[in-house]
């Protein structure tokens, strides 16, 4: 009897805590950032029916070149889709996640806000880069910038 | 002992010499003969001399010799062998459907690229065949610093200045993404100003190389280093004729020729040369003899550049790689090799195709060809590249060695062979260059009158044209890097913004004083700034203010939100650091075109900032990744106080000071006049969607001129701007800007159809909380058209 009560206020405590963590984090946020290991976020998805046929085909390179860790040589590829389409807010973003992983922590911050420049009305896309912003700015001890990241990705969750 | 023969021979010479010393010298007999005695044992010395010392010595000194060769062979061949000169490319075209460009200007690429125009279906790299609005090209294989783009065969069409058909002829299909080569730009050389395309051997058609030996060393994997058979062929030659008709010098006596020893023609050269021949030859394998001499021999000359190895030279006569070249081109450079200048296809065709065919002959003669394909060959023309003459673009190259010098030894640059990956894009630099050079001459017939140019990417910051004189090839003074002049009004946006990004104080509306300011420095002097027309115009809005570029209410902002604040914003937006003074706030600082560039590619990219850059990345000799310079951006400033700015700076170019480009141009642009006092410089500086440029004009002793910013630089931005600009100027979409109606006297909200109404851009929540009584006006374009 004992026994079963401790195992019911286990259960109990859990689906607590996973209730208070869902509201820390909203659920669109951890759809969107999800905090998976794969860098393949929704937010990236192409549009086919808008995309070039050029950009389809770098970001597929791009794809593999990340998969392989070959972060220099995707960067260079980023760098000739944004020569085709300089307002590409994906591509931007995904220089931002590049920047994050290989411990730039700066250059990712500017390249979210530079993404996020380019995001207008893409409110799954600008998630994503404040996440990054706010991850970086974490990571630099940057107290300021980090609550600004966190504020933002609130404002925006409760979109 | 001396050998009796020896002895005999030697009492001959003593006795004739002592004979020779009686007759001179009278001596008493005893003392001759004392003296023949010791003459004899002194030859005796001698004779041990000549054996023991000087013979021994001899062998000493012709192995210290044969050391000293050595030496020098092994030492240049073991180290480094040449100097190679940096080779620094412009940026690869890229050509997929949607991508903004004109016939002329693919036509153009081409052309620079060394592509030769055909009439059938190109066959071989770097062909193409045009009508009409299309294209079929055959590209070059070329290696990035991502890797090898292989060569493509496509189908270009081009309507209204878009790619709308991108086709890869023998598949039929979509071809997504084509980039061509490189154009090469120039080389940074050694002082000997030696240039080579290292070849390995085995990228050298077998052809190639039965070809050279049957010209120049038949027997080159049988001799030593020297052929005999070949000096005594050559000699009995040269006896008969009374002439130098053949020469009998190896491959190997050739190159150490040219590595090691002068051109003269001395016995001791040609003995240095036979040993060094036979040295090298011992030391080293015939086919890196061999591979060595391919990429040494001399070939040729390009004003001051030589033209070394077959590598280049084909590259240089043919525009294309040693493999791709066929049988006659082939024939051709071999038969340059006994005289580069006397057979050089560019100055005389004629000796050229004679020698060709004297090659050709040679080939049939070997069985190499047969006899059909001699004569085919042999009928076919000399046809060489034409080729841009070295020393262009000197400006730009400044820029492209002042960025690599942050990272690299001028030695380096000069001698390690690198790959230097531009950002030049050859046809908005050929367009520059023009715009000055026809626009100059309309603005004043004194040649003294100088200009600068700069065009850079709003995206990167990558410099796509840089234009230093009126003469654009000229190497001297480079306006665009190095004069720095003062900018006049270009300072006012920079001021506005400052102001501006105080949102809570300025807007666009903000009704700015236009009366008389006399202000006192602190050495109490009196300092009174007019406006251009010398008119004061009472209560003018920022944006009016800006439009028309007053002086008096600049000065007030700017002495209102802190001069000190206007330099940071200067700085935060990539200009330098300057010190705060009143007079900063209408332009009396001191900046080059290139700076300018700096600070509006920052406008034009809304904000964010990107270092300008002229390379992208470096190869080493070997085609591996060196160095790579990637894309940076960031901000420092609003960009919601930016797009409030370039809102203004669209309409300075329809209504304001700048107005006549909307009149001659399609596409909405941004950007500003600058005049200094006298009317010394003239400035524009200005971006569409995928351009910014910046002018300058004026005399280097800094005399005035006749030309304010409107009717001195920016002509020539716009004469520049209309024929490489593809993509209007958009303001961002933000969320947190809306536009509001606004009467143009008193700042405060309009109807859209009242008398001075005006759009304007503002902050959420900054706009006007007062309406205006103000009045309908029969056109609601009234307030631009008392501009107009």
């Amino acid at each position: 009897m004992f026994q079963r009560l401790r195992n019911l206020s286990y259960l109990f405590i859990s689906i607590l805590l996973l209730s208070c963590a869902s509201t820390e984090k909203p659920e669109s946020y951890d759809d969107i950032v999800g905090g998976s290991a794969s860098y393949k976020y929704e937010a990236w998805r192409l549009n086919d029916a808008v995309e070039s046929e050029a950009i389809k085909v770098l970001l597929t390179e791009i794809d593999a070149l990340i998969e392989d860790n070959s972060f220099n040589a995707a960067t260079d590829k980023l760098e000739r889709v944004l020569r085709i389409k300089a307002d590409y807010a994906p591509a931007w973003s995904r220089l931002s996640w590049i920047a994050l992983q290989t411990d730039y922590l700066e250059r990712s911050i500017d390249m979210a806000k530079r993404s996020n420049s380019f995001a207008y009305g893409d409110t799954r896309l600008q998630l994503l880069n404040w996440s990054f912003i706010s991850t970086a700015s974490k990571a630099l001890n940057d107290e300021d910038n980090y609550l600004r990241a966190q504020q933002k990705i609130d404002s925006l969750s409760s979109f | 002992m001396p050998s009796n023969k020896q002895k005999s021979s030697a009492a001959v010479k003593s006795k004739s010499r002592s004979t020779k010393k009686v007759t001179t010298d009278k001596k008493p007999v005893r003392s001759r003969r004392k003296t023949k005695r010791s003459t004899t044992r002194s030859k005796t010395w001698s004779k041990r001399a000549v054996v023991f010392v000087l013979i021994p010595g001899s062998l000493l000194a012709f192995l210290f010799y044969l050391v000293f060769l050595d030496q020098r062979i092994t030492q240049r061949f073991e180290g480094r062998i040449w100097q190679l000169p940096a080779h620094v490319y412009a940026r690869p075209l890229e050509l997929y459907i949607g991508k903004s460009i004109s016939t002329e200007q693919l036509s153009f690429e081409l052309n620079y690229l060394n592509y030769q125009k055909v009439e059938q279906l190109p066959q071989k790299s770097a062909e193409y065949r045009h009508w009409q609005n299309i294209f079929e090209i055959k590209t070059r294989d070329f290696i990035f610093w991502d890797g090898k783009e292989p060569a493509h065969t496509i189908r270009v069409k081009i309507e209204n200045n878009k790619v709308v058909e991108l086709i890869n002829i023998y598949s039929n299909s979509n071809a997504d993404l084509v980039r061509f080569d490189a154009g090469y730009l120039t080389g940074i050389f050694p002082s000997h100003s030696q240039d080579r395309v290292l070849l390995k051997l085995d990228e050298v058609p077998d052809i190639f190389i039965k070809m050279l030996l049957l010209i120049e060393d038949r027997r080159y994997f049988s001799h030593l280093g020297i052929d005999p058979r070949s000096i005594a062929r050559a000699l009995v030659i040269n006896l008969s004729s009374g002439q130098t008709m053949q020469g009998g010098s190896t491959l190997t006596q050739q190159l150490v020729k040219n590595l090691f020893l002068t051109q003269e023609k001395k016995i001791s050269r040609k003995i240095n040369e036979a040993f060094m021949s036979l040295l090298l030859e011992y030391h080293y394998d015939k086919k890196l003899i061999l591979e060595t001499y391919l990429n040494e021999i001399y070939l040729g000359q390009d004003g001051r550049r030589a033209i070394h190895g077959f590598g280049l030279a084909s590259e240089f006569y043919f525009g294309k790689a040693l493999k791709h070249l066929s049988i006659d081109e082939m024939a051709l450079l071999v038969g340059m090799i006994k005289g580069a200048s006397y057979y050089n296809p560019k100055r005389n065709p004629e000796h050229a195709l004679e020698r060709r065919n004297v090659v050709l002959s040679s080939m049939a003669g070997a069985e190499l060809i047969t006899e059909r394909q001699l004569a085919l060959l042999s009928a076919r023309p000399v046809a060489t590249v034409k080729h841009a003459s070295l020393g262009l673009y000197p400006a730009f190259v400044d820029v492209v060695k002042l960025q690599l010098q942050q990272d690299y030894h001028a030695e380096d640059l000069r001698s390690e062979g690198l790959r230097v990956f531009t950002t030049l894009d050859p046809y908005i630099q050929y367009k520059s260059e023009q715009a000055i050079k026809n626009t100059l001459p309309v603005l004043s017939k004194d040649e003294s009158l100088q200009s600068a140019a700069v065009v850079v990417s709003p995206l990167n910051g990558d410099i796509l044209a840089v234009v230093g004189d009126r003469n654009p090839s000229y190497k001297g003074f480079n306006r665009a890097l190095n004069a720095e002049r003062q900018i006049g009004s270009l300072i006012k946006p920079v001021l506005y913004l400052t102001a501006l990004q105080d949102e809570s104080k300025y807007t666009l509306a903000t009704i700015l004083d236009d009366s008389e300011l006399i202000y006192q420095d602190s050495n109490q002097l009196d300092w009174k700034p007019e406006n251009y027309d010398k008119e004061y115009h009472g209560e003018v809005t920022l944006y009016e203010s800006l439009l028309k570029s007053y002086n008096v209410p600049a000065v007030r902002t700017g002495l209102d939100v802190g001069l000190d604040k206007v330099a940071d914003t200067l700085y935060a937006l990539g200009g330098k650091q300057i010190s705060a003074y009143p007079s900063l706030a209408l332009g009396a600082v001191n900046m080059s075109p290139m700076e300018v560039a700096s600070i509006y590619q920052s406008f034009s990219a809304n904000g964010f900032h990107s270092p300008l850059r002229s390379v992208t990345a470096v190869l080493d000799k070997e085609r591996k990744p060196l160095e790579r310079y990637s894309l940076e951006v960031g901000i420092n400033v609003k960009p919601e106080a930016v797009a409030l700015i370039n809102s203004a700076l669209i309409d300075v170019t329809k209504y304001g000071t700048a107005k006549n480009l909307s009149k001659n141009l399609d596409l909405q642009v941004a950007g500003k006049t600058g005049t200094s006092d006298d009317l010394r410089d003239s400035w524009f500086a200005g971006f569409s969607g995928d351009i910014v440029a910046v002018v300058w004009t004026g005399y280097d002793d800094n005399l005035p001129t006749t030309l304010t910013g409107s009717s001195g630089a920016m002509k020539i931005w716009l004469n520049l701007v209309k024929e490489v600009a593809y993509k209007p100027y958009q303001l961002p979409q933000m969320t947190d800007l809306e536009s509001h109606w606004i009467d143009g006297n008193n700042g405060l909200l309009a109807e859209k159809d009242c008398e001075n109404a005006v759009e304007l851009t503002f902050i959420k929540g900054t706009q006007p909380n007062q309406e205006s009584d103000c009045e309908a006006a029969a056109s609601s374009n009234w307030f631009f058209n008392l501009f107009n």
